[in-house]
């Protein structure tokens, strides 16, 4: 991905033109607290659920498998201008986004695929709900109809302007999401604006993957790395290509569709570095590393939506602290559970191939594969732990002790990369104020 | 180019595996080097700064002209070589870069300096090198120029006259003295540099630069010169200036009595020895300490504390520079600016004098040269000095003995008189030679130096590599130049001599 001068200097003609045609305010340069400075939520809610048992693995392992894809997303949004209607003056939001996937080669980090998009983000339907009059943004909407993935193809290859109602929700059948009159809770609006910025993400993350695994050829023993819940991209699946559209719930998994959920599930796993949700029970062991860990493997029975560590089914929860070593070093880390990770292992990645592991009837017998070492399930997960652990070192160059703690160094490159990409806010607003 | 490691958290330290380097990692972490650049020359000319994708290269052989395109053929002065190409780990093609004559030696010039650590700088090798270009250029252009070098260490200067008779010999004294330095790799290393200058027009033996010993008598390294002229510097040979110079330590603030005790006598005293001057103020004392009060001489009163000074003066230097004063006769063999030889090194030793001794022959050389090119009637338009330990002659303290060195410096660019100047400390210089010194070279250097001295600043963030600096490297800022050079240049083919070994 390069920032064609031309694509820019298409999206500054017309966004300028649309904030001149409608008598829009230019906004100001200011970043909200919340904006800059997001909250660390750790270990904040606990849920029930089944303990599989414990998986004991070296701390100091080799590495049986290997993490090749590193995949993230990053994100830059920003007020732009302001419709005032009726005496309200509602903020519209503009948002730059990227994804992307690193890949690992004889231990080096290399840029892989990557896709960026450049959305404004408005309350059109409330707006127009409330009697404003104003045409809708030029460019293509990211709407519920899906084909993100066609749409965004258009931004990178035309510069064809993307934007996207923040007033209706993403869904088959979409409802209003703000009221006209909620127009004047201008932090809410921000507050969608951001949230939609997010959804729109999680789809480029969910193309990038596509790519990924579509085109790297795999080995049985390579894994993709996602940078957060590894169902999270899923739920928004056909929004990016209505051929993807089956993976938005395992409920859909079935014979007809298992190789569509062998693509993506057999390598992928994911990395949740903020984790909010942890089990009733059964944590003690992560905290007692002596010279093997005993990794405790649980599984959710309900897919819990959250933002950053959403639970799913099909799926298991390993909960492991990389670096125990350096948190006594860390004097601002309060918290009992800091430094935990959750790696989410699908069944998929552990069954062997002839194995319906999507089946609603489908039961892994994990806690007999734990007790019996030759089984392929104790295999593969030793494996994926002990590989996560191993990924430690080196840290990630970072002044946050959380970062610290859980992120993995080729997590924090590939968003370093990512964040390179990014248009300043600036830049941002620069593309509404026209030459 | 500069890189730097940086390591701004710590991070780095955890990031071994927790203080342990050995934990194999499953990523190598990225490194990101930071280049800074100077822009050295533009083509085409343009005042934009650099922005965008502007494409990079590494420099090649053939940029040499666009380097140095400003400046007229008739005008470069070879200054050195930049390598150019991939790695300086390669043996890389060697680009030249040249001085412009003009504001090295012509209307328009100003002095040299060059300073950095003794033993390791080799500043006396670069100013040698610097005067074989300068013959090159001379010869080539018609022009009459003499160099003047004074041997302050052992045999920095001698030997000149040695030089192998062709280029296989030179070949065969290279490689017995890398063999004798323990590294037989610089060999080649010197071979290509050498190579490199003779197409650049600079070839020692080719040149056959005549060279001219100015000796003293007694010289033990007189054994190493040829036919040398022995010199020797009666009163009547000196100014007072010169006198003053040589009487008193450079740190020293001489009394103003005593210094116009010694300017009354020279002035009163036409023709007079240092034998009769030490006689003179000796009967002077005497009718003092005889109870005839303050004695005069053309109305002024001396007293007697002035008059003992001066005398114990006299007697410290005849004692400390026996070597080089004609005692008993008023006039005796100076270096005249008439010796001095176009198209030629004239090489003053000063090695084996004190201090004393040194100042005198310098100041006294130095108001020769600028009295001779004042001359309507002259053989030589145009005398370089090389003057090491430079701050000797021209300490930053403020002192009488340097007013002389500092008039040179001044008039130096009216009069055709070029100094090399060369020292360990620019910090021990005085302001006003540094200030008329508009190419500045520096090698190796103190850390500490090139963090507090101002001479430095000129180079930005090249002095940053001033303390890692090689033999045979050099930091150049020349006016022609809008950024300064990491230049490389030869070990003087003399330095070589495989009788310097035995």
């Amino acid at each position: 991905m390069t920032h064609s001068l031309d694509r820019f200097r298409n999206l500054s003609s017309s966004f300028s033109q649309y904030v001149s045609r409608i008598g829009a305010t230019l906004a100001h340069i200011t970043t909200l607290p919340e904006e800059a400075a997001p909250d660390i939520r750790v270990g904040s809610r606990t849920l029930t659920a089944q303990l599989l048992g414990y998986i004991p693995i070296n701390t100091a392992p080799q590495a049986t498998l290997n993490f090749r894809f590193f995949i993230d997303g990053v994100q830059q949004t920003v007020p732009v201008f302001r419709i005032t209607i009726n005496g309200i003056s509602v903020p519209v939001m503009a948002s730059h986004l990227a994804a992307g996937a690193m890949e690992r080669r004889d231990s080096r980090l290399v840029p892989y695929y990557s896709i960026d998009a450049l959305v404004l983000l408005m309350p059109l339907t409330a707006l127009r709900a409330a009697g404003w009059q104003g045409p809708a943004p030029p460019g293509i909407q990211l709407d519920s109809t899906g084909n993100f993935c066609n749409k965004i193809g258009l931004y990178e290859q035309q510069g064809t302007p993307l934007y996207s109602d923040t007033g209706v929700t993403l869904e088959v059948f979409p409802t209003s999401s703000i009221s006209a009159s909620e127009l004047y809770a201008s932090g809410n609006i921000r507050r969608k604006a951001r949230d939609r910025a997010s959804v729109i993400l999680r789809v480029m993350e969910l193309i990038v993957l596509w790519r990924v695994v579509s085109h790297a050829n795999l080995a049985n023993d390579e894994f993709v790395l996602i940078d957060g819940p590894l169902f999270m991209p899923f739920r928004y699946s056909r929004l990016a290509d209505n051929a993807l559209a089956p993976l938005e719930s395992f409920n859909n998994a079935s014979t007809a569709n298992l190789s569509l959920f062998n693509r993506f599930f057999r390598n992928t796993l994911g990395l949740v570095k903020r984790v909010e949700i942890v089990p009733h029970l059964g944590l003690d062991r992560v905290f007692q590393a002596t010279g093997t860990y005993q990794v405790p493997l649980y599984l959710f029975q309900d897919v819990v939506p959250s933002a950053d560590d959403e639970v799913s089914s099909h799926t298991i929860s390993a909960f492991l602290r990389l670096r125990p070593e350096i948190l006594p070093e860390l004097q601002s880390i309060w918290s009992p559970v800091s430094g935990l990770i959750r790696l989410d292992i699908p069944f998929g990645a552990i069954s062997s191939p002839n194995e319906n592991w999507a089946d609603p009837g489908f039961q892994p017998n994990l806690h007999r594969a734990i007790t019996d070492p030759t089984s392929r399930h104790y295999r593969v997960l030793q494996g994926i732990l002990e590989t996560a652990l191993r990924e430690r070192w080196p840290i990630p160059e970072s002044e946050s002790p959380h970062r610290m703690l859980t992120e993995y160094y080729a997590i924090a490159e590939t968003e370093k990369w990512l964040r390179a990409m990014l248009l300043q806010p600036q830049q941002i607003r620069a593309l509404f104020i026209g030459p | 180019m500069l890189y730097e490691s940086s390591g701004e958290s710590t991070t780095e330290f955890y990031g071994s595996g927790f203080g342990d380097p050995n934990i194999p990692y499953a990523t190598r972490p990225t490194i990101l080097r930071y280049v800074k650049l100077r822009v050295l020359v533009r083509e085409p000319s343009m005042r934009t700064p650099p922005e965008d994708r502007w494409r990079v290269r590494h420099a090649s052989i053939s940029d040499a002209d666009i380097i140095s395109g400003h400046i007229p053929s008739q005008n470069r002065i070879l200054m050195g070589f930049l390598q150019v190409g991939q790695s300086s780990l390669q043996s890389d093609p060697l680009c030249p870069v040249y001085y412009n004559s003009e504001l090295l030696l012509g209307l328009e010039a100003a002095h040299v300096n060059i300073t950095g650590v003794t033993g390791m700088a080799t500043k006396t090798s670069y100013a040698l090198f610097l005067c074989y270009s300068i013959m090159a250029w001379a010869r080539k252009n018609d022009k009459r120029v003499a160099i003047v070098l004074f041997n302050v260490k052992r045999e920095d200067f001698l030997r000149l006259h040695e030089l192998p008779a062709n280029w296989e010999e030179a070949h065969q004294w290279m490689e017995q003295w890398a063999k004798r330095a323990g590294n037989p790799s610089l060999v080649n290393v010197e071979k290509e540099l050498w190579e490199a200058a003779r197409q650049a027009g600079v070839d020692p033996i080719a040149l056959k630069v005549p060279v001219q010993y100015f000796t003293f008598q007694d010289d033990p390294y007189a054994r190493l010169m040829t036919n040398p002229n022995y010199y020797r510097y009666g009163l009547a040979d000196l100014k007072p200036e010169e006198v003053i110079a040589a009487l008193y330590r450079p740190d020293e603030s001489p009394a103003e009595q005593q210094l116009n005790l010694i300017h009354t006598y020279m002035g009163e005293i036409e023709g007079a020895s240092f034998q009769r001057m030490l006689h003179d103020l000796q009967n002077l004392r005497r009718a003092l300490q005889a109870g005839r009060g303050q004695q005069t001489t053309q109305q002024i009163q001396w007293h007697r504390e002035t008059i003992e000074a001066v005398i114990r003066r006299l007697l410290g230097l005849q004692h400390r520079a026996r070597q080089i004063i004609e005692w008993v006769q008023p006039a005796g063999r100076p270096v005249t600016f008439h010796q001095l030889q176009d198209g030629g090194f004239n090489v003053i030793q000063l090695y084996g004098l004190s201090e004393d001794a040194k100042k005198l022959v310098v100041n006294a050389a130095l108001r020769q040269i600028r009295d001779g090119l004042q001359q309507a009637q002259r053989h030589v338009d145009r005398v370089v000095v090389v003057v090491d330990e430079l701050n000797v002659y021209a300490p930053t303290s403020r002192s009488p003995i340097k007013d002389q060195i500092l008039d040179v410096v001044a008039r130096g660019r009216d009069l055709g008189l070029t100094l090399i100047g060369a020292e360990q400390f620019a910090s021990e210089i005085d302001g006003s030679v540094l200030g008329n010194s508009n190419t500045r070279v520096v090698g190796r250097s103190d850390a500490g130096e090139v963090s507090d001295t101002r001479i430095y600043r000129v180079f930005g963030g090249f002095r940053e590599i001033a303390p890692i600096l090689q033999k045979g490297q050099m930091l150049v800022y020349h006016p022609a130049h809008i950024s300064p050079l990491l230049i490389h240049f030869p070990v003087p083919l003399h330095r070589m001599n495989p009788a310097i070994g035995s």
